[in-house]
């Protein structure tokens, strides 16, 4: 049962906070501070929820997401994006299959939980039987 | 017949012996030799070498001497004297003779003769208009005598016809002089005459240009070479105050008292100034040709105005300078225009920096915010002691403030932008108020009040959805936070007639508004609670409000009876004239 | 037995949670839900059982060739577009992308023809993008009935905000209320 949850922000402070409420719940985070990090863990087997940050300097979260699809790596993983713009501009043009979930920032820590928890399910479910 | 040598004599005389003594006398060349020593001594004239002879004619009877008369003027021949008897019967007598002989000559000098005293002197000069025409011979007569008669009176006679001759022709001359001297004095008055009406038709074009200027919208005033006033036209006394009569003929600068207050050089005065000494003391001085260009400032009627300036020489038909014309334009107002247009300028680049800055920051307050949103409620949990509790309860409160303003001022600077362009369609405005109803939903439970919408299902308007759905819900927390505990909250709509517009009323029964707030409330930022310790409202729901009316080129306002009776906001929106298809879907009616 | 009524729903980013709001107010109902989600092959199944967990109606994958049945939900696979024929037959088509996407929403809601005998509805909830807007308009146009997500409730409000903006929508609604809508025309 996985309960790995991947946190992508150029931001300390958030990945901080990411962290201290995934530890409440004992969701096991991994940190990334750029797009590179996050490559270089999903390459390490990291397979989980990873929570996307658009606006990081060099490659956006559009452009992680783009590497990670063509890199054969998404597969596994549920992207939530995580972010301050109110509406995604047309940068997300193509990938809209890819982006389950959109939250802004801030946002609470319930609200976090109760995302997290859910689509962790979604990925713990196994192919055919389930009920 | 020359007129010097008229010696035909007519006598008439019923006796013939008197016709051959005078033939002897004064025709005879044989016996005159002695006569003309005679003569010679009595006259005084040397010997001539051809004597004085005359021409006789006779006529025995008055009207037969007449007819001989006649005809003698007839054959332009005509007798220089008549030697004519006293009586001669059976005719006419010699008085009749002669008045009849005068009839036809009056020029005919005229010797009566007469031997009897039938008729006084006086007599005759009755009967007869003498003058000096008639001498007597009184019978019997000497041959010297009738020879001085003769001579003296054909000289005379020629005398007095040359005389008439010259006369006559001085006469034409004068005459043909004053024909010369009238023509002349005709064409003189013609003359003046043209020259008066050309005289006439430039004192019209004077009065022409007079009256152009006179009447010229711009203030224009006229001078002379000596730069005294020669015309200072109505404008020009209207933006002075100065009259004509005040100024025409005024010199030394007259013309500058009305605007600086004393005399000195103004615009049309540096005409004559070098270009150099225009150019280094007046640089501001614009020239276009000949005219020269300014704006100053003045004092006119005791306010500061601004005005615009021009000049220029006047010149005749030679090429000299005579005068020069100046004309002004107050430009006061444009100025002004002009200020306040620079002045909306720079406000209108601040407000876009406002913006700019705004938007900017309400982003890059998130991340900050991020992590006290993340955290502040899990310390919260884990926290047991009730002070820390409260502590962190205020300190979740601030957040939610801080978050509160940023989010509504990223919506209101998003809801001004003008680069977005609003896309209204046909939107069910109940449908927008219950959508409001239930966002404010958990507000109102918590404070007892009952909602009614009584907006009518059949109401569309013309929106953009989003926003309106934004204005309900901010016009229904407003209306949940004011309104009175345990009190009701209702939204209505009625259209109102000839506009094509609904007008939404929302009416709480709350704490209502003073009197002159109900402007001030959709300001920015703007609180009822003076103190505006109130951290669950951030001041900015009503001026969200406002600008999605606005959007929808609508009117919003506030009206209420006055404090603790309740507030009703009312706005306007364009009814959809689109109108929504007919579904079963709309209305409560279920389908069957 | 025929299927009479049918619901087409389009839904992106944000979709398995609305889609979860959405179906946990529903009781069983008498139409076919078709959810076209854009979705990759590997998750798909994943959504549907999360759905189906919450469901009052059983949520399965659809089968190329399937015939629609009223109460259940069928949701397309990721990889192909589906269309329908005679608005019973599911058929999955491979194809190139549409509106970038695949499976899209436009491709199913276009293959929709008019119904004789029972009600068509077309519902477009939060996503990004545009997939779904010509679809709506399609429905309008055959005499369905038109329901958008409001951009309150939306995750994001692409999607539902281009079907709106066609004025081919007859009703903007948060998923509650869309459930209630639901439920008074398909009873």
């Amino acid at each position: 049962m996985s309960n790995k949850i991947m946190i992508v922000d150029d931001n300390e402070y958030v990945r901080a906070s990411v962290e201290i409420i995934c530890e409440s719940v004992q969701m096991d985070l991994t940190s990334a501070a750029c797009g590179e990090e996050c490559l270089a863990h999903l390459e390490s087997g990291f397979r989980g929820v990873i929570l996307m940050d658009i606006m990081m300097p060099e490659m956006d979260g559009w452009d992680t997401i783009r590497e990670i699809v063509s890199k054969g790596l998404y597969n596994g993983n549920i992207i939530v994006m995580l972010t301050g713009m109110g509406e995604p501009d047309a940068k997300m043009d193509g990938v809209q299959e890819y982006v389950t979930d959109y939250m802004t920032k801030p946002f609470g820590p319930d609200q976090l939980i109760e995302s997290l928890q859910y689509y962790l399910t979604l990925l713990n479910v196994t192919s055919g039987t389930d009920a | 017949m020359n007129v010097t040598e008229n010696r035909r004599i007519l006598l008439i005389d019923d006796t013939p012996a008197i016709h051959d003594d005078f033939r002897k006398i004064l025709v005879s060349h044989g016996s005159s030799a002695d006569l003309d020593e005679i003569e010679a001594a009595l006259f005084g004239a040397k010997q001539q070498a051809a004597p004085v002879r005359f021409e006789l004619d006779s006529a025995y009877q008055g009207e037969e001497g007449w007819n001989m008369l006649r005809a003698s003027l007839e054959a332009g021949l005509p007798y220089a004297m008549a030697f004519v008897d006293m009586r001669m019967p059976p005719g006419w007598d010699g008085v009749e003779t002669i008045e009849r002989l005068w009839q036809t000559d009056p020029r005919l000098q005229i010797v009566i003769c007469t031997a009897y005293s039938d008729y006084s002197w006086e007599e005759v000069l009755e009967r007869l208009d003498v003058g000096d025409r008639l001498l007597v011979l009184k019978k019997p007569f000497d041959a010297i005598e009738v020879c001085q008669l003769a001579n003296t009176l054909t000289a005379k006679w020629q005398l007095t016809r040359q005389a008439e001759l010259k006369l006559a022709g001085l006469e034409e001359a004068v005459r043909r002089r004053t024909v010369q001297l009238d023509q002349a004095n005709e064409a003189l008055q013609a003359d003046i005459v043209e020259r008066k009406r050309a005289e006439q038709e430039t004192m019209n074009a004077y009065r022409r240009i007079a009256d152009i200027l006179e009447f010229l919208p711009d203030a224009t005033f006229v001078v002379d070479a000596q730069h005294k006033v020669i015309a200072w036209n109505r404008a020009i006394e209207v933006m002075t105050g100065v009259k004509k009569v005040e100024i025409l003929n005024q010199g030394e600068f007259a013309y500058a008292i009305p605007f600086y207050g004393v005399r000195r050089k103004i615009l049309i005065d540096m005409l004559e100034e070098d270009q150099q000494v225009l150019d280094s003391e007046y640089p501001s001085l614009r020239r276009e040709g000949r005219t020269l260009i300014a704006e100053a400032r003045v004092m006119l009627a005791g306010e500061l105005r601004y005005v615009w300036s021009s000049a220029t020489p006047l010149y005749n038909m030679q090429g000299d300078v005579v005068g020069g014309i100046q004309s002004l334009r107050d430009i006061t107002d444009l100025r002004r225009i002009e200020q306040e247009k620079t002045m909306l300028e720079a406000q209108l680049h601040h407000s876009s920096m406002m913006e700019s800055l705004m938007t900017q920051l309400s982003h890059d307050l998130k991340t900050p915010l991020t992590p006290l949103f993340a955290l502040l409620p899990m310390v919260r949990k884990k926290v047991a002691d009730p002070s820390l509790e409260k502590m962190l309860d205020i300190c979740q409160s601030s957040v939610n403030q801080i978050q509160g303003l940023s989010s509504k001022a990223l919506d209101l600077v998003r809801l001004s932008c003008r680069e977005t362009r609003l896309q209204p369609l046909p939107v069910q405005l109940t449908s927008a108020v219950e959508s409001g109803i239930s966002s404010c939903a958990a507000l109102f439970l918590q404070r007892g009040i009952t909602c009614v919408n009584a907006v009518d299902q059949s109401i569309v308007v013309q929106a953009a959805a989003e926003q309106l759905n934004l204005l309900f819900d901010n016009l229904l927390s407003n209306a949940a936070r004011y309104g009175a505990a345990n009190g009701s909250v209702r939204i209505s709509a009625e259209l109102e007639p000839g506009t094509g517009a609904v007008v939404v009323s929302v009416q709480d029964d709350g704490i209502g508004l003073k009197p002159g707030q109900s402007a001030q409330i959709f300001e920015e930022f703007f609180k009822t609670d003076v103190a505006r310790h109130d951290l669950g409202t951030q001041g900015l729901g009503l001026a969200i409000c406002k600008r999605i009316v606005l959007n929808h080129k609508g009117r919003i306002w506030a009206e209420s009876a006055g404090i603790g009776q309740g507030t009703t906001v009312r706005f306007t929106l364009k009814i959809s004239k689109t109108p929504m298809e007919k579904h079963p879907a709309k209305g409560i009616s279920h389908e069957q | 037995m025929l299927n009479k009524n049918l619901v087409v729903i389009g839904v992106s980013t944000g979709g398995p949670f609305t889609l979860k709001e959405l179906f946990s107010e529903l009781p069983p109902l008498n139409a076919a839900f078709v959810i076209v989600l854009h979705i990759t092959p590997e998750m798909d199944y994943r959504i549907a059982q999360g759905l189906d967990a919450v469901a009052s109606m059983p949520v399965a994958l659809a089968v190329h060739g399937e015939h629609l049945k009223a109460g259940n939900i069928y949701m397309a696979p990721g990889g192909f577009h589906l269309k329908l024929d005679g608005n019973q037959k599911i058929l999955l088509c491979e194809g190139e992308r549409v509106n970038y996407v695949q499976p899209a929403v436009d491709v199913t809601m276009q293959s929709v023809t008019k119904s004789i005998s029972g009600k068509v509805i077309g519902i477009v909830l939060t996503g990004m993008g545009k997939d779904g807007a010509e679809g709506i308009r399609h429905i309008k146009k055959i005499g369905g009935i038109t329901i958008a997500q409001d951009q309150k409730s939306s995750t994001i409000y692409g999607m539902p905000k281009a079907a709106a903006q066609t004025g081919a929508v007859d009703l903007v609604l948060p998923p509650r209320k869309i459930a209630e809508k639901l439920i008074e025309l398909l009873r």
